[in-house]
């Protein structure tokens, strides 16, 4: 056996796969099944209830248009399947012929519900699966899944997940990783002793999926993220022309102000897959949040903050790192199962916060207490405020609207974020522009304006041109 | 984004409800129909096994009349014994369109026809249910994305110049079933007056992406948006926004216009049905750029810098 450097796999996302949902009923069984397939990274391209109002010739239609690779029916009991035959049919009438055929995954803890949901979808190859109401189903129904996906590289999934694990295990917190992909997002909790949560959701990105995040979110939700006026057809085009050009690098304001933006929705969204699936307030309390993918290589790392305060809200105080250049991401992806040395001796030793997060939830005003190292300071903080404390220790937080913890802030600054959630934004660009600057400025991140177009902003405007000068300055509200 | 000249293989995708196809093997010119059928929308389900007392597995044998195929109202779709016959009839007129597992049939009044023709000059080497294939040589120029249903027609110069701007006051009914040649820009305006006027589809180096949602929804993407209904077909080439056509890309357009030719939305190809020494073989499309603020697409000379894209054959 010879000894040498050791190489570390390909990290990949995998062969995409597409996936239809036919739900009998609407509920519990839903929400699980979209957990199991956000957790297996698949593309949803339809989900269709039996409660559907569109005709047999439509569902069809759409079935066909959707081609789907996989169909996941998840089933309660027997007295589901009368009902599945609505959605069945459009099935075995639009895709039979499909090359290849798609797979049909029943999921249910009764056997006689599988066997007669067997029957009705001939002439498609069926697997059974365990209910997806308990962790096991969810389990096998995910690792099938990843099976399909597969290309010969690791998934990127599965690497996300051993490293949201391994950063809960060393720092002994909650921990929250967060992936911005060209065309998928993640959110991914672990907790010690405690089942891991994960989202994985495509096509949403910054680069291939930018449209799907457009298409998905609209295109007023991305462009009100970006602090100046822009129109909505020439922005239109940029997402369009960032879809199609691979890995395409932010060069100017305005692409970079883009990519903030549909970050900021990409996020939002894998959120909004987390609460449907029924886990997302879990996802806004973690202690320790790592960003990785492309919001980790966000020029400005005060940029990628924002886009985490903003689009995540946490509900608790947390301190935020980035994985620079996915470091730790390749390294959790070459790890054996039994083997974290080198990874968690990874994380112990470059795993710093760049900064902490300190959400106060408060009507009117109160008093946060902030302990460091050196001296203890009391900060008035009104709602609406966000601001940054010049402290970058280990702190410990407590007040009224606050959450009695301890935190490690970095060289960003421990982020005072008194803004109410969730988060609106005025729909008019003469308030909305003046509020985002506002809270971009105040944490460093505004996006640079070329040096004629300088010269003509107000001097009170732009204050902070990016991260590398230090502490912003800018306080908003009366914090 | 390149000009060749080969064998190609055109998937027809068919939408669903399709009663006649061409058989596999079979030759086909371009605009040839491959498939026809009526647009299915609400079904009957009319008892088939279970009234005529046979297992559903067995309902094939006892079938008069097979899917899909018109039957009248009153129709026997199904019978079972001589002197005590058993019978299942058609409670309109329309189409059997399927049979459920159970064994019941499904018949949908016939309210509008649809037809798929055909791209290239071949040979049918797929006919089923979903999808026409048709294997054949012609030239194609691969192109970034494409909308709308197929269109065939003589391919025709609409703009002077590689750089120039598809102009709405061009276009008139004397263009009718033609695939026009726009420059660097296709506007919503010129488009939806070519559409109007019978133009069979646009050709362009990008379409303002604006403009697309006016013309195909609010959820269109940037990676086409092949469709059936009743909307122009158009052909980006190279981005969206603007962009000007590389020389290696203009100049085959020119010497080939004149010629049938068609536009396949789903492989956002451009095909056209002329000899393979008809033109000379081009060459290489140069490297394009992304403008800095991502809203054009421009042919540089100089490939250095992260939004340079060099080309290859295949794109």
């Amino acid at each position: 056996m010879t000894q040498g450097a050791p190489t570390q796999p390909h990290v990949a996302h995998g062969r995409p796969l597409r996936v239809a949902i036919l739900a009998a009923h609407p509920g519990q069984l839903e929400r699980a099944t979209r957990r199991a397939l956000f957790a297996a990274g698949v593309e949803i391209v339809l989900a269709m209830g039996a409660s559907d109002v569109r005709p047999f010739g439509e569902r069809a239609q759409a079935l066909r248009d959707a081609r789907p690779d996989v169909v996941v029916v998840a089933l309660a009991d027997r007295g589901q399947t009368d009902r599945l035959v609505l959605l069945i049919e459009p099935l075995r009438f639009a895709c039979a012929a499909q090359r290849p055929a798609p797979r049909v995954l029943i999921a249910s803890g009764d056997d006689g519900a599988v066997a007669r949901a067997t029957k009705l979808a001939q002439p498609f190859a069926v697997e059974a699966m365990p209910d997806l109401r308990a962790d096991d189903g969810r389990r096998r129904v995910v690792t099938r899944l990843r099976q399909l996906r597969r290309d010969g590289a690791l998934l990127r999934d599965g690497a996300l997940e051993t490293l949201s694990r391994r950063v809960a295990e060393v720092k002994r917190t909650a921990a929250l990783v967060v992936d911005v992909a060209e065309a998928s997002t993640s959110l991914v909790r672990a907790e010690p002793h405690v089942p891991l949560l994960a989202v994985h959701s495509r096509p949403l990105g910054v680069g291939r999926g930018a449209d799907h995040v457009v298409a998905r979110a609209g295109l007023e939700r991305v462009r009100r993220w970006i602090p100046w006026s822009v129109d909505q057809p020439t922005l239109l085009e940029r997402v369009f022309n960032r879809a199609r050009w691979p890995d395409a690098v932010p060069t100017d304001r305005e692409t970079l102000a883009l990519e903030v933006a549909l970050a900021h929705e990409a996020v939002a969204h894998a959120l909004a897959d987390a609460t449907a699936a029924g886990i997302g307030a879990e996802m806004r309390d973690a202690e320790t949040i790592v960003l990785t993918g492309r919001l980790a290589a966000l020029p400005g790392p005060a940029r990628a903050l924002l886009v985490v305060i903003d689009a995540l809200e946490p509900t608790e105080p947390a301190s935020v790192t980035r994985d620079d250049a996915d470091a730790l991401v390749a390294l959790a992806g070459a790890v054996a199962s039994d083997d974290h040395g080198p990874l968690d001796a990874a994380i112990a030793a470059g795993l710093a916060a760049d900064a902490g997060v300190l959400p106060v939830a408060t009507q009117r005003r109160c008093l946060v207490r902030i302990a460091g190292e050196s001296a203890t300071r009391e900060e008035r903080v009104d709602r609406g405020a966000l601001f940054v404390l010049p402290l970058s220790e280990a702190l410990e937080v407590s007040g009224a609207g606050v959450t009695r913890s301890r935190i490690v802030s970095g060289p960003l600054g421990l982020v005072v974020d008194a803004r109410p959630r969730p988060l609106t934004l005025p729909v008019r660009d003469a308030e909305r522009v003046p509020a985002v600057s506002r809270w971009y400025e105040s944490l460093g991140a505004l996006v640079a304006r070329p040096p004629d177009a300088q010269t003509e902003a107000r001097s009170d405007e732009v204050e902070h041109l990016g991260p590398s000068e230090g502490f912003p300055r800018a306080r908003v509200g009366r914090g | 984004m390149s000009w060749r000249y080969g064998r190609w293989t055109v998937e027809h995708t068919l939408p669903v409800g399709a009663a006649t196809r061409v058989a596999a093997g079979e030759s086909v010119r371009s605009g040839d129909i491959l498939a026809g059928g009526g647009t299915v929308r609400r079904v009957h389900l009319v008892e088939g096994a279970r009234r005529v007392g046979v297992a559903p597995e067995d309902l094939a044998r006892v079938l008069r009349v097979r899917p899909v195929a018109d039957v009248r109202r009153g129709s026997i779709l199904a019978r079972t014994g001589r002197r005590f016959a058993r019978a299942s009839t058609s409670p309109i007129d329309g189409r059997l369109v399927h049979v459920t597992v159970d064994g019941d049939l499904c018949i949908t009044p016939v309210v509008d026809e649809w037809r798929v023709r055909s791209a290239i000059d071949g040979t049918v080497t797929r006919s089923d249910d979903v999808a026409v294939a048709v294997e054949g040589e012609a030239w194609a120029l691969q192109g970034l994305a494409g909308y709308g249903p197929d269109a065939i027609g003589e391919l025709a110069l609409a703009v002077d110049a590689p750089t120039d701007q598809l102009a709405p006051g061009r276009l008139d009914v004397r263009l009718r079933d033609r695939i026009l040649v726009g420059g660097a820009r296709m506007a919503a305006e010129a488009v939806t007056r070519a559409h109007a006027c019978g133009v069979a589809g646009i050709v362009a180096g990008a379409a303002p992406a604006g403009g697309l949602r006016v013309m195909y929804g609010d959820d269109v993407g940037a990676s086409g948006a092949p469709s059936f209904a009743d909307v122009p077909t158009i052909l980006c080439l190279v981005g969206f926004g603007s962009a000007p056509l590389p020389a290696e890309v203009w100049d085959p357009l020119v010497a080939l216009s004149g010629e049938r030719a068609a536009i396949h939305a789903a492989s956002a190809r451009l095909f056209v049905l002329a000899a393979a020494d008809r033109v000379a073989p081009p060459a290489a499309v140069p490297a394009i750029a992304l403008a800095e603020d991502h809203a054009s697409v421009r042919p540089v000379e100089d490939v250095r810098g992260p939004n340079a894209l060099v080309l290859d054959a295949e794109r």
